[in-house]
């Protein structure tokens, strides 16, 4: 178990948009949390990420109690995440996006940087080479000196997930990594996340893509309305009659 | 401390809660209905005043047609502001709209240097009477008026925001400009006319307070200031709220100089504001702070 | 870029720029007032140097610059002058000063959004004029102190303006070299990724707080040591130097000169030193001009004009790789 959630919440005002979640993620698995649009899944991700604090529940990682932690903390316990939108920083270079990546590995002092002391030099410059290696083993490597704000969506989408892998995580979060992207890149990312997950990355992620989902998640769980009504092996979850009925209506043609 | 001492500190208070009140309102308006925290606001009262006086003392104008220039001047200020640099440049982002208006600031505390120079300058009072006399302390007519004016511009604001069509399609703008605009309602000439109203509302604070206190070219920074404390004090987007905001901040300034130090009270109004924003930006008085 | 590192070119540029500063004085020492000017220029270039990271890269809008300049004229004027501290010494002590204040007053004050950050430094700053004012005892209220000394090395004294020169522009070029070496690391990157995506930075494990107030904190270091520099020059120190007007007039340098590079503080800060000497006869205006100019870069040229020189540069190189794949709708 990496990643373990205990009766999460979150309550606005009058609206509990989570309400008492408990599952687990394996290490080394690819999971998939689904269900109808407004079911809290992105606020669950939000939770376990940091970038939202729960109104009541805990967040394991690996017994290690992780809850109400800021987002750049979890990234120093090793938790990456992708966004929806994906956040990458426009005016930037995609190899400068996934520099940034790799700021909690090795010494990000300040006096180093200031007085560009020779042994701090050179571990700018590793970070500089493996950021560019990581953009080539994720297919956008020909594009490392573009800026950020002026490539496609789906390259937008690769930079953000490279960035993610900079930080060498031990968990990678991502949130609709498939929204926007085509059928061509929607099978890319496919074989990067099969890849990443035969190297030992755990991947925990939010998905409407069923097709996507089905051929790669080892284990799914799924929320309706803030709560988890199932959770099992794809080929269960989609016999599951509870499944069924949440989604009437709302079947995802795929993409 | 003699209640008399008291009575004239809380006196005092008013008035500059009065002027502090007319800038709020203005920051409301404005924020209202394009988003926009304008960093000029204080400068329609250096203008208003300016003008005013100047029109008297160099032009012998009697004194309410020179006041009454003097609001027109600040109007004609804000008119340009909001036609030229505000609604042309709504989405160059908050942050260089800040800086815009910065400028604009710089603009006329620059222009007015060179017109008029840095020197004070003075307006008779309105109405020459005697100051009222209440418990050993003195409230001079002027300042009377100013606190009257506040209250009945505040209340012909609301009824101007509620009766008329220009008022209610300022309203529908404030809560969502893309709706309004849908509802066929001209969201370009209601946020201008916004400008024009808060310019407006702070150059009648000038003119009515020169007879008090002469106005000089380098009034508006700290203007905006205070009239920003003000806003945030009582909730950015509520009128009443700004014009209560207004007359707390002046009572607070007041009983501090009273109280701790009548030279560091300009400099405890401030840190009112420092300590506001830190905890509770939202407003004493209003609960939702709405987004630009 | 933290990725670039040609060896033999990588001293070019500080080599450069080292010869323009020694052989400037040479050059232009015909003009009147050439090194009256260039001594402001670099002092106002090493301020906003500390400006730009706080605001160009960092996307703060601090506009309590003057106040931590004030600090650092005061803490050297007042140890120099009253304790006879050795100027040189009390101007470091002054950047000292001015960076503990700032760390102090950042981690409460950063958090605020835009506006209020705006308003919160623009109180703190004038209520650091008031304070100034209020002591005649200490500071000398708003008349002041003159007669400062003069710094000094042993029996080398910088009381000379060729000699205070030299001492301005090592100053300014050693804070170049420092905000240079910070811009291109990764903490540089963190900056801007700040500026650019709060949530994203985040994400990366950038502690936006501690980002933010480090780069708050530096900037006053800078200013502050500026702001030393400035006083022992004139030999004479007063409020009027350090009002908020004086900040707002810093936030310009940059805006026009460009906020996110150091050339740009360097392109602000010289038309700012030569607008009255242009204007001669009608400096007067020049504040007005100064602020039309401000305004129009605002809308017209958001990253100064170093930004349209570095659009003009970049229009001569070809462009690699096309990004033209269609994007499909879910």
């Amino acid at each position: 178990m990496i990643v373990r959630t205990e009766r999460l919440s979150r309550r606005y005002g009058g609206v509990t948009a989570v309400d008492d979640v408990s599952f687990a993620v394996e290490r080394g698995t690819i999971t998939a949390l689904i269900g109808p649009n407004g079911a809290g899944k992105t606020t669950t991700l939000n939770m376990i990420s940091g970038m939202t604090r729960p109104s009541a529940g805990r967040v394991f990682l690996s017994d290690t109690d992780v809850t109400g932690l800021r987002p750049d903390e979890m990234c120093r316990h090793k938790v990456a995440r992708t966004f929806q939108m994906p956040q990458t920083f426009g005016s930037m270079t995609l190899c400068e996006n996934v520099i940034v990546g790799s700021t909690t590995r090795g010494d990000s002092g300040l006096v180093g940087a200031a007085l560009s002391l020779p042994r701090f030099r050179s571990r700018e410059e590793e970070f500089a080479v493996e950021a560019r290696a990581l953009l080539v083993s994720l297919g956008i490597g020909h594009l490392a000196d573009m800026r950020t704000s002026s490539v496609s969506f789906g390259t937008m989408r690769l930079t953000e997930l490279a960035r993610a892998l900079a930080s060498h995580p031990v968990l990678v979060l991502m949130d609709e990594p498939a929204s926007g992207l085509s059928r061509a890149e929607t099978q890319a990312l496919r074989t990067i996340l099969l890849r990443l997950k035969s190297e030992g990355l755990t991947i925990l992620l939010v998905e409407h893509n069923m097709p996507l989902i089905m051929s790669t998640a080892d284990h799914i769980h799924v929320l309706d309305k803030g709560r988890l009504i199932a959770g099992g092996s794809p080929q269960e979850i989609q016999a599951n009659p509870l499944v069924q009925q949440a989604y009437l209506g709302l079947v995802e043609e795929p993409s | 401390m003699s209640s008399a001492t008291l009575l004239q500190f809380l006196f005092s208070g008013l008035t500059n809660g009065a002027l502090y009140a007319f800038v709020a309102l203005g920051f409301a308006i404005t924020y209202s209905s394009s988003g926009v925290v304008n960093f000029s606001q204080g400068q329609s009262v250096m203008v208003g005043g300016i003008v005013a006086a100047s029109l008297n003392t160099d032009f012998s104008v009697p004194v309410l047609p020179a006041m009454l220039l003097g609001v027109a001047a600040a109007a004609i200020v804000g008119l340009i502001t909001g036609r030229f640099l505000i609604l042309p440049l709504l989405r160059i982002g908050e942050f260089n709209l800040i800086l815009v208006t910065l400028g604009v600031g710089v603009v006329c505390e620059a222009a007015a240097i060179l017109i008029w120079g840095t020197d004070p300058w003075a307006l008779p009072s309105l109405l020459s009477l005697s100051p009222l006399r209440i418990s050993g302390a003195s409230l001079s007519v002027d300042s009377l008026t100013i606190i009257g004016m506040t209250i009945m511009t505040l209340v012909a604001f609301e009824a101007f925001m509620r009766f008329t069509r220009w008022g209610r399609a300022m309203r529908a703008t404030s809560i969502d400009r893309t709706v309004a605009s849908s509802l066929g309602i001209n969201v370009r000439l209601t946020i201008m006319l916004s400008f024009i109203i808060s310019a407006a509302f702070g150059g009648l604070a000038g003119a009515l307070l020169t007879p008090l206190v002469a106005t000089g070219a380098q009034v508006g920074l700290m203007m905006t200031m205070k009239g920003f404390t003000a806003a945030v004090l009582g909730g950015i987007s509520s009128p009443v709220g700004a014009v209560a905001g207004g007359f707390l901040l002046g009572l607070i300034e007041a009983f501090a100089g009273a109280f701790v130090s009548s030279t560091y009270q300009n400099s405890i109004g401030l840190a009112v504001l420092i300590v506001l924003l830190m905890v509770r930006p939202e407003g004493l008085f209003t609960f939702a702070l709405r987004k630009a | 870029m933290a990725d670039m590192s040609s060896q033999p070119r990588k001293w070019l540029a500080p080599a450069l720029c080292g010869l323009i500063v020694v052989l400037a004085p040479l050059l232009g020492g015909g003009y009147p007032n050439f090194i009256n000017m260039a001594i402001l220029v670099g002092i106002y270039y090493s301020v906003c140097i500390g400006l730009s990271l706080i605001f160009g890269i960092g996307g703060q809008l601090s506009l309590a610059q003057a106040a931590f300049y004030g600090i650092g004229g005061y803490t050297s004027a007042l140890l120099s002058v009253k304790l006879g501290v050795p100027v040189l010494i009390a101007m470091l002590a002054a950047g000292i000063v001015s960076g503990i204040a700032a760390w102090i007053l950042a981690t409460p004050i950063l958090r605020l959004r835009t506006v209020y950050l705006a308003m919160a430094t623009l109180a703190f700053g004038e209520i650091f004029v008031t304070i100034v004012r209020e002591n005649r005892e200490l500071t000398g209220g708003s008349t002041g102190i003159v007669n400062l000394p003069a710094p000094a090395i042993g029996s080398f004294v910088f009381d000379t303006p060729f000699r205070y020169y030299f001492l301005v522009w090592a100053l300014a070029l050693a804070a170049t070299w420092i905000a240079r070496n910070i811009i291109r690391s990764r903490i540089g990157l963190g900056l801007r990724a700040l500026a650019d995506s709060e949530l994203g930075a985040s994400s990366c494990g950038v502690d936006v707080a501690r980002y933010k107030s480090w780069m708050f904190t530096i900037g006053a270091v800078f200013a502050g040591i500026g702001g030393a520099l400035y006083v022992h020059y004139l030999s004479f120190i007063s409020p009027d130097s350090f009002s908020v007007q004086f900040s707002i007039l810093m936030i310009m340098i940059l805006a026009i000169g460009g906020r996110d590079s150091l050339l740009g503080a360097f392109l602000g800060a010289v038309i700012v030193t030569i607008l009255p000497f242009i204007l001669s006869g009608y400096e007067a205006y020049g504040p007005l001009i100064f602020g039309i100019f401000f305004i129009a870069s605002v809308r017209f040229m958001p990253s100064g004009i170093a930004g349209v020189l570095r659009n003009l540069m970049e229009l001569g190189k070809p462009i690699d790789g096309a990004a033209t794949q269609k994007v499909t709708e879910p």
